[in-house]
């Protein structure tokens, strides 16, 4: 089992898009070691330094690749501008996969780190024991700029390595989101690695009195600090940015209460722009002057608001409740459903709630974003078809307005028909999320448009099933939605509604007038867990004809 | 956002320190060599007060042993070896204390260990946390709650 794992594994990495990433990254970092043990071997200059053989051109080729790895790091992160490029760039590479390419530079570096660190203790005691140069070892270590700054970012890269694991990412986010600011002192060491001009063929290091404090003719390093400085400034100036923008007038305007406990928030920040499918990062000071959660905008950009529902999950989150006064405990006694007798009535709305009223007045509230991709695109496919998994339906909220604004407007594009299907595992928690379906159920008027499908995937007792099946039959409306369309029980078989779908749009009849002669563009839209995301993209390029074009798209939330 | 485990945490911790320990057979080097030594052509001599803890590192390699027979021992409890599941040993905080901390100490006299050492004292001193908070490791194989896998 575990061998056929590997080899799926390997086949997967050797295809494709994956096998040129592959081949361009790993192929890059060996070609610039490569390079870098090259250089030293043959530089007559450093002919002293030469004589310590290999560890010295390990060390140096190690050292070219770090200083490449050093200046990716903070590239993916530069959030902003990476909103800024990313339409011109989403041929080239997913941009919205940033975090996973951070985290592809993090393992290189990790592991040149190993290898170039390993060199430099063998470098080191050579150099004392043939005395190339008139010092010892624990001085190059610990007492010169080079080793001391090596060993602080190897202590450094210690804590963040080990706080950055998903275990302990999960269990508790601040120790990752604090111990990562680390990288403020790791990125000053790794700019000022080479300040102490071990790389020389001078007896003596040539320190002068000018910036950057020692003699480019004599220390003959990389001087790659250059080159890599220029994504430290960038992304020092984006979080200076960050917080400038934050702090712009933003006033909360409303808060809701939903039922479980969902609160709504809708706030006014005349400087805000955004699109549907987007997200922010959302400051209170009142509870933490420095923990930034992400939340998914809900309200759409032509609402004259911005909204955000919140979950009351965790600390922060159920310490906003307290704060606003809109706690799970007055939910669930004005508004849970069901309520104790387990009646599967009407479903109760939101509530009000006036936070002045707890006597602290309005807390302040600082956003930064929006950030992440807009949904713009569902404009330029034919049929877009919309699929969230569990608390993955979030963005939907947003495109869904915003595709229901478009459509009172006239501006649909290429748009004819929305498919929107959601699986999860029990109805209660989303309550708000069906109020919104409702609401663009009910506002439709042309039958056709908008198509919406509700799987309950959670296990029910017989009793459950006899109450929902007896409330079901002739009603009007479906007994838990509360939609016209009825809720469907287990799991969506993907590949059976790409099937139906692509066999409805080639007959004629899912897409009335449609010119048979051109390529129909089916636009898939995914938010939820990754692995059912690269599942749903199989099932979906599996049925791909020759009339139909289809694109995946996986929203981050 | 929830609590931190701080066990699990230094159990990464421990693995880490436990990797970056073996490395110290290879240029045996006694690291305090230069208190009372002199430098010469071929390199640091040391001085006669350090002369035994020398020996034990570059012509018996007894304290890298040491680190390193410590190092594997802090793998098999902390990813655990299949006959250390859940037993006493595997599950107790305070033997990973003691044994992380004499490993500190132990690697501190090596040249290769130096840094090693540091992330044991570290190590040892979050799971002295662990204690303090009250904390006990999870039995492996019962519900959610067992080690996460690296």
């Amino acid at each position: 089992m575990r061998a056929q794992e590997l080899v799926e594994k390997a086949k997967v990495e050797l295809t494709g898009k994956r096998l040129i990433w592959n081949v361009l990254w790993y192929g890059s970092h060996l070609a610039i070691f490569a390079y870098g043990w090259h250089s030293q071997q043959n530089n007559a200059k450093l002919a002293a330094l030469n004589g310590l053989r290999f560890s010295v051109w390990i060390s140096r080729g190690a050292g070219l690749v770090l200083a490449f790895d050093g200046g990716l790091i903070l590239v993916p992160m530069l959030r902003n501008i990476l909103k800024l490029i990313r339409p011109r760039l989403m041929w080239l590479f997913p941009a919205d996969e940033n975090i996973w390419f951070h985290r592809q530079v993090a393992y290189q570096m990790v592991f040149w780190t190993m290898v170039h660190t390993t060199a430099h203790y063998v470098n080191f005691i050579n150099v004392e024991r043939t005395q190339v140069r008139k010092q010892t070892a624990w001085e190059i270590h610990y007492a010169q700029p080079g080793g001391l700054t090596g060993h602080v970012m190897l202590l450094i890269m210690f804590l963040m390595y080990t706080t950055a694991h998903k275990s302990i990412r999960k269990q508790c986010f601040e120790v990752f989101w604090y111990t990562h600011h680390l990288a403020f002192f790791f990125m000053i060491g790794l700019y000022t690695h080479a300040t102490g001009c071990f790389v020389r063929n001078s007896v003596d290091p040539d320190y002068i009195s000018s910036f950057p404090f020692y003699s480019t003719e004599h220390c003959l390093g990389y001087q790659s600090w250059r080159f890599t400085i220029w994504a430290g400034i960038l992304y020092f100036g984006e979080r200076v940015y960050r917080v400038i923008r934050s702090r712009r007038k933003t006033d909360i305007s409303k808060v809701l209460l939903h039922p479980s406990g969902v609160m709504e928030i809708r706030f006014l920040k005349p400087s805000f722009k955004y699109k549907a499918g987007q997200w922010l990062f959302l400051n209170v000071p009142d509870i933490s002057r420095f923990q930034w959660h992400p939340f998914t905008i809900s309200s759409a950009p032509e609402d004259p608001y911005v909204s955000v529902h919140i979950r009351q999950v965790g600390d922060f989150t159920l310490s906003l409740g307290d704060r606003l006064g809109a706690t799970k405990g007055i939910a669930s006694e004005t508004l849970d459903y069901p309520d104790e007798k387990g009646d599967y009535g009407r479903r109760k709305d939101y509530i009000e709630i006036n936070p002045k009223a707890l006597g602290n007045g309005m807390p302040v509230l600082r956003i930064d974003g929006p950030f992440g991709a807009p949904a713009e695109d569902v404009f330029n496919s034919e049929v877009a078809v919309l699929i969230a998994a569990g608390i993955g339906v979030t963005p939907f909220a947003s495109i869904l307005k915003h595709i229901w604004y478009a459509q009172r407007s006239g501006q649909l594009g290429a748009l004819r028909r929305v498919e929107f299907i959601w699986s999860c595992r029990d109805t209660g928690t989303f309550g708000w999320f069906q109020t919104l379906l409702e609401e663009l159920e009910a506002s439709q008027s042309d039958p056709d448009f908008l198509r919406i499908s509700v799987y309950l995937t959670q296990k029910m007792d017989s009793d459950t099933v006899q109450n929902i099946t007896i409330n079901d039959v002739g009603a009007e409306y479906d007994p838990l939605t509360l939609l016209q369309s009825r809720t469907l029980f287990g799991r969506p078989n993907y590949k059976q509604i790409f099937n139906s779908l692509i066999s409805g749009i080639e007959s004629g009849s899912y897409l009335p007038g449609r010119e048979a002669t051109l390529k129909t563009r089916l636009g898939i839209y995914f938010c939820g867990p990754s692995a059912l995301a690269s599942t749903i993209k199989k099932d979906a390029f599996a049925v791909r004809t020759r009339s139909v074009d289809i694109k995946f798209f996986k929203e981050h939330f | 956002m929830g609590k931190l485990i701080w066990n699990q945490w230094g159990r990464l911790l421990a693995i880490t320190s436990a990797v970056s320990s073996f490395w110290a057979y290879f240029f045996r080097k006694f690291f305090w060599d230069m208190v009372g030594g002199t430098l010469g052509p071929a390199g640091l001599v040391p001085g006669k007060n350090t002369q035994p803890l020398v020996n034990l590192v570059v012509l018996f390699p007894l304290l890298q042993t040491f680190t390193m027979v410590l190092g594997l021992f802090a793998l098999a409890l902390e990813m655990p070896l299949p006959i250390l599941v859940n037993t006493a040993v595997h599950r107790s905080i305070l033997l990973r204390i003691i044994i992380y901390f004499m490993a500190g100490s132990v690697g501190i006299m090596v040249y290769q260990t130096v840094d090693c050492a540091i992330y044991f004292i570290i190590t040892s001193a979050v799971y002295a946390v662990a204690l303090l908070k009250g904390e006990t490791i999870s039995v492996i194989g019962e519900g959610r709650d067992g080690v996460v896998s690296v």
